[in-house]
């Protein structure tokens, strides 16, 4: 099993045409909270074009990885790099970022909402936003304390979609829907993203989501152990993607 | 995108506040009411007086309701679950502060144009007309007078107390920010990292302006330190010149400044390196 452990991206040769500015890149980062080291010297790098599933056990410093990449956290040391740039406002109109928690007001209405995005992140698409509510049903005028959680979520992945970033960062984007909406979730991403971007996706239901990957990283013991494209890990070993990661994180 | 930021915190606080403050006025204008019906039909002391004292109860307690709306506003809005919205906008930290600081501060101001308005409604009466007459007409007589007395320029000591007002209304906002950033950083214990934070700055920013006035006071030529000591400040006071004065009002002014921008760059600080969202 040693030789999973490298870190480092193995892009395709097919994106080797891919600007030569990372879309983002982690150097020797390390951060503690208190005590407790989570991220110890964590480096890899994403490029354009691909979709990554950033994969890991709880506790494994997923959810820290992605608020280092939106500025929420400082690192120790090392660097967070977002297409060459350190985490500022500026990186922040170039990254959409789906928080893992219902993080919009609840008293305002979807329209409000929308209006908001649009006012704030000049890469926001109205018609398409408006169309994908829809095609879900969803009625603007409502209130978001009037939906349900799982209608909420998807608001909130709508919103996320709509912007015409260049790094979309998803953290458990189909953790609370309903398997019925899951598949639905998962093509509203795949069809809705900017194709000269990339998204990262952090999650622990793999099953569901491993047809969708490009590449993986799996994050293990503080640092990026496994940076490779799905269907490499795939044909190395002989295994979904989901069985792998349940036998590398065997408890 | 200041802009913006102030546009929305006015949109997200402006139900709360202007409910209260149509609640202000509408309890005042029913007391009012009330009132005059008294004069012919007795049965309407009763609810006079309820009305009135509802509206008595708002309009002293309407600063601080405020207050707590505009705490609430900037604690969820940047260290609660919005603060996954607010923090990761395109727009500096700076601006989420002052935004929210310029919002407030004109809701404060708004309060107490209201909370005078309402009075008015409930003492609507000829004599409360000449008697405001005779008070404006008064006052700025009244403090002319004093002014020039202690050889002062009334122009200079007019913009000193505008200046004066806003500060106080910054620091006030500003110490509340500060002490909410610095409970956020204890991780369990937040709203008691934010009181102690609060009490912790008030102490502080006592302790500088206490060491102010007794280097003032020690410097001083014509200060007696036993008055001083006891309290005796009037004796302090006469004891110097007005340019003396103005002068070490000035310094009180920069001293008062200094306090409040210092509030402002702990805030930035905190909500720039350390954050830490649950």
């Amino acid at each position: 099993m040693d030789e999973i452990y490298n870190s480092g991206n193995t892009p395709d040769p097919a994106e080797a045409n891919a600007v030569s500015t990372p879309l983002l890149e982690f150097k020797r980062v390390v951060k503690s909270y208190g005590a407790k080291k989570v991220l110890k010297e964590t480096s890899f790098i994403i490029n354009r074009g691909g979709i990554i599933g950033l994969l890991g056990p709880n506790g494994s410093g997923k959810s820290t990885i992605i608020k280092l990449i939106n500025g929420l956290l400082v690192p120790d040391s090392g660097e967070i790099l977002v297409n060459g740039l350190p985490p500022s406002p500026s990186t922040a109109s170039m990254v959409s970022y789906l928080p893992e928690r219902n993080y919009l007001p609840l008293d305002r209405k979807v329209s409000q909402l929308i209006d908001y995005f649009a006012d704030f992140y000049l890469d926001f698409d109205r018609v398409k936003a408006y169309e994908m509510l829809q095609r879900l049903n969803i009625d603007k005028t409502e209130r978001m304390r009037a939906l349900s959680k799982g209608t909420r979520e998807k608001v909130q992945l709508i919103l996320v979609m709509s912007r015409r970033a260049e790094l979309y960062v998803l953290d458990e984007p189909i953790g609370g829907v309903d398997p019925a909406a899951r598949d639905y979730i998962l093509d509203t991403i795949l069809s809705n993203y900017n194709e000269n971007g990339s998204i990262l996706i952090s999650t622990h239901l793999i099953n569901d989501i491993e047809r969708a990957l490009d590449d993986v990283i799996f994050i293990s013991d503080g640092k990026a152990a496994l940076c490779a494209s799905a269907d490499s890990l795939r044909e190395k070993y002989n295994k979904s993607v989901d069985e792998l990661f349940r036998e590398v994180y065997k408890c | 995108m200041l802009r913006k930021l102030i546009k929305h915190e006015f949109s997200a606080t402006g139900g709360a506040m202007l409910l209260m403050f149509a609640a202000m006025l509408g309890l005042a204008g029913l007391t009012r009411l009330f009132i005059m019906f008294e004069r012919s039909m007795s049965l309407f002391a009763v609810p006079s007086a309820i009305s009135a004292f509802f509206y008595g109860m708002l309009a002293v307690m309407s600063m601080l309701l405020v207050i707590i709306i505009a705490v609430r506003r900037f604690y969820y809005n940047v260290y609660g679950d919005e603060g996954y919205l607010t923090l990761t906008l395109p727009v500096q930290r700076w601006q989420i502060i002052i935004s929210k600081l310029l919002t407030t501060s004109v809701w404060l101001i708004l309060d107490v144009i209201v909370v005078l308005l309402s009075v008015f409604i409930v003492t609507l009466s000829n004599d409360s007309l000449y008697f405001l007459q005779n008070l404006f007409a008064f006052i700025p007589e009244f403090f002319s007078m004093l002014i020039r007395a202690l050889n002062m320029s009334d122009v200079l000591v007019i913009v000193e107390m505008i200046i004066m007002v806003l500060l106080s209304i910054a620091r006030l906002i500003l110490t509340l920010y500060a002490a909410m950033s610095i409970g956020q950083l204890f991780n369990n214990h937040r709203i008691l990292g934010s009181i102690i934070g609060y009490v912790g700055i008030n102490i502080a920013s006592n302790i500088i302006s206490h060491v102010y006035m007794a280097t003032l006071a020690l410097t001083s030529r014509n200060i007696n330190l036993t008055d001083w000591f006891f309290g005796n400040q009037l004796v302090t006071i006469s004891g110097m010149d007005a340019f003396n004065m103005q002068v070490n009002f000035i310094i009180y002014m920069l001293l008062y400044a200094l306090i409040t921008v210092g509030l402002y760059f702990i805030t930035n600080i905190i909500m720039k390196r350390r954050v830490n969202l649950q």
